[in-house]
């Protein structure tokens, strides 16, 4: 399937599901999340719900609008040839990342999360030292002197942060 | 006053703020992929801690230095450091080819210093009578300028102005958590006391801009460097460079004219400045070749935006652009409004940015002058030390906007968000400009709704609050049309094929 009939396709899905989320903002998470003051906006019929309902209605259009026009464009593609859809030109290779990469990626963000935790359990100084080199050796770096690089960086933010600008580190 | 600002800026402290601010810039943008916007980014925790003029520094010498750091990247490895040094690449990297690097990357220093300084001059000329005619502006006027502010978003968003649109749409919605400021309510704050102030900017695009890009370049991390160019020491002096005045100061008019209209950017500016000085030239075959005058039009194009883009915030309160937009979050954070307010009550304030944005700028010229072989290394820093290094600094700068552990949380639910977000091309521009702006307008729309009784008339019957909002129609509408006749076109063409 030609490059530019899947990303179509996935416009479609994509604004089908920020309709839903506007929807959801609308009816559940508005009424849910901000509590309404009788006293207030009575008069000229504004409260804390009309601007968080005002984008929640634009985010809908805007998500309706864009499904309308995927949906032209997807019946108009579809109805190309492959040669008529790249218009002479060859497709692009592809700088979507392969499920390997997208893989090592998703790892490297759970090691950022265990870094967050460790910060908020034992500390900065020790997470750092523990975090840092485990996303070193994962992302393949085996150098020993970058591994020390890192350290020293960390240590330079910690005097700016704690010592400087007085930041009380966790 | 004179004397007050000059001792501002010469204060020991500021200067060295500027000269970190610039270095900073230069070698952020000058690592392939991440962009000026990075930069400013990642040096905002650092200036919660100071005062609200040695912080500006801070940023300002990182949006000059990343500007220009950005052509680094384009001259020595053919790929753009930032999009504002994607014309930098046709002749910049041509002449790296040729063993001239180190004459590209001097051209490219001292172009971007004159259109940074001319850029200043701009900034200090245009603003003040600006301001003083919107200071007239009362809410009706400033909220319809807050739609104007949000309706560039449509021109930034890229190829898709519908997910552009839908970012907005998502920034203005995060914008109202924490304590409405009309009413006093908590709007999503599920009890949670760290939320009552609202969500900081600064923790929104830490995530989204800095972490979301760690998250990306740890997936490619595998993938080779690209071929870096030899640097070579260059033989230019300033009068080989000063040949081309014409161009530099075309190109630097582009830009300043390109950067005071809000959404548009250093990139268009490159560009056209490039395309211009081409049509201009008695050889216009010899672009593309790898001349110096194809480096000093972009060069000086792009950072004569700099100081233009000041110009709608400083005097007007609206971001010229997503750069801009993040020093506009750090300075409400310091209680700092910008708008024409600023030249009545902080005229000192004005004046000191605008001279420190002149010293900035000679101060990029001698770094880049002494440094430039330096700067130059930064290209081959691999992903694997970059991706933990920046990982530190983000949550080192999360936890200290205000010293809770629940914003490093947040910062990395946005760099999630904003990994997968870039996965499907959600342009990030339009959230931060909507974020920025949101309770602005909220609160300009509320006071004005107030004023009127409830009645929306008054945005169209006082003159300049209609004229603010049939142009953000206009902005709006323009990139949807332009959209539709493209694809008009395309259906056209293919019948025909």
């Amino acid at each position: 399937m030609p490059i530019e009939l899947k990303k179509t396709r996935v416009n479609i899905i994509l604004a089908l599901l920020f309709i839903l989320i506007s929807l959801f903002l609308f009816y559940f998470a508005i009424p849910w999340g901000i509590p309404i003051r009788a006293s207030w906006g009575g008069d000229i019929g504004v409260d804390s719900r009309t601007f968080p309902k005002f984008t929640a209605i634009s985010m809908g259009l805007v998500s309706f609008l864009f499904l309308v026009v995927s949906l032209i464009k997807y019946r108009h593609l579809k109805s190309m040839t492959q040669a008529q859809i790249e218009g002479g030109k060859p497709s692009q290779p592809s700088e979507k990342m392969s499920s390997k990469e997208e893989g090592r990626a998703l790892i490297t963000f759970l090691l950022f999360v265990l870094y967050a935790v460790l910060l908020s359990t034992i500390g900065f100084i020790p997470s750092t030292l523990i975090v840092p080199p485990l996303i070193l050796y994962f992302l393949g770096e085996r150098k020993v002197w970058n591994y020390v690089g890192v350290y020293i960086f960390g240590g330079i933010l910690f005097v700016i942060f704690q010592l400087l600008l007085k930041v009380q580190l966790p | 006053m004179f004397m007050e600002v000059f001792n501002s800026i010469s204060s020991p402290i500021n200067l060295i703020m500027m000269n970190i601010g610039v270095a900073a810039g230069i070698i952020i943008g000058a690592l392939p992929g991440l962009s000026v916007v990075v930069a400013i980014t990642l040096l905002l925790p650092l200036t919660f801690g100071m005062d609200s003029i040695t912080g500006m520094y801070l940023l300002l010498g990182a949006y000059c230095g990343g500007t220009y750091g950005g052509s680094i990247t384009a001259i020595l490895i053919n790929t753009p450091g930032t999009p504002a040094a994607g014309a930098t690449i046709f002749d910049g990297y041509k002449l790296a080819q040729q063993g001239r690097a180190g004459d590209a990357l001097k051209a490219a220093l001292i172009a971007s210093t004159i259109g940074g300084i001319l850029s200043c001059f701009s900034l200090m000329f245009i603003a003040p009578p600006l301001a003083k005619m919107a200071l007239k502006f009362g809410p009706p006027e400033y909220f319809a300028l807050c739609v104007f502010g949000l309706s560039i978003v449509a021109g930034i968003s890229g190829e898709s102005v519908f997910k552009g649109l839908i970012m907005a749409c998502i920034g203005l919605f995060i914008s109202t958590v924490g304590v409405d400021a009309t009413e006093g309510i908590p709007r999503f704050t599920f009890g949670i006391i760290e939320l009552f102030g609202g969500l900081s900017p600064a923790v929104v695009m830490l995530g989204m801009f800095a972490l979301s890009e760690m998250l990306n370049k740890s997936g490619r991390s595998q993938r080779p460097l690209e071929n870096i160019a030899k640097f070579t020491k260059s033989k230019l002096k300033l009068k080989d460079i000063l040949v081309y005045w014409k161009t530099l100061l075309r190109s630097s008019a582009i830009g300043i004219f390109i950067g005071a209209v809000p959404g548009t950017g250093g990139a268009i500016a490159a560009f056209l400045s490039y395309n211009e000085a081409r049509r201009a030239s008695k050889t216009p075959e010899l672009f593309g070749t790898g001349i110096l005058e194809g480096v000093v039009a972009p060069e000086a194009g792009n950072n004569a935006v700099t100081g233009a883009t000041l110009i709608p915030l400083l005097t007007l309160g609206i971001p010229g652009d997503t750069g801009v937009a993040i020093m506009l979050g750090a300075l409400t954070m310091q209680g700092i409004i910008p708008g024409p307010n600023l030249f009545t009550a902080g005229n000192f304030w004005v004046y000191a940015i605008m001279g420190g944005l002149l010293v900035v700028n000679i101060f990029m010229l001698l770094q880049g002058s002494v440094f430039i072989r330096a700067f130059a290394n930064v290209t081959k820093v691999p992903f694997s030390v970059l991706v933990p290094s920046v990982m530190i600094l983000c949550t080192m700068g999360a936890f200290a906007v205000s010293n809770s552990v629940l914003d490093i949380f947040i910062m990395l639910m946005f760099g999630f968000m904003g990994y997968i977000l870039k996965k499907f091309e959600f342009p990030f521009p339009p959230l931060t400009i909507a974020l920025v702006l949101g309770s602005l307008t909220e609160n300009n729309l509320r006071r004005s709704l107030i004023m009127s009784d409830g009645k929306a008339s008054i945005f169209f019957t006082r003159p300049i609050a209609l004229v603010f909002i049939v142009i953000s129609i206009i902005s709006v509408l323009f990139p949807l049309l332009k959209m539709a006749l493209k694809a008009l076109k395309q259906q056209k063409l293919t019948k025909e094929g």
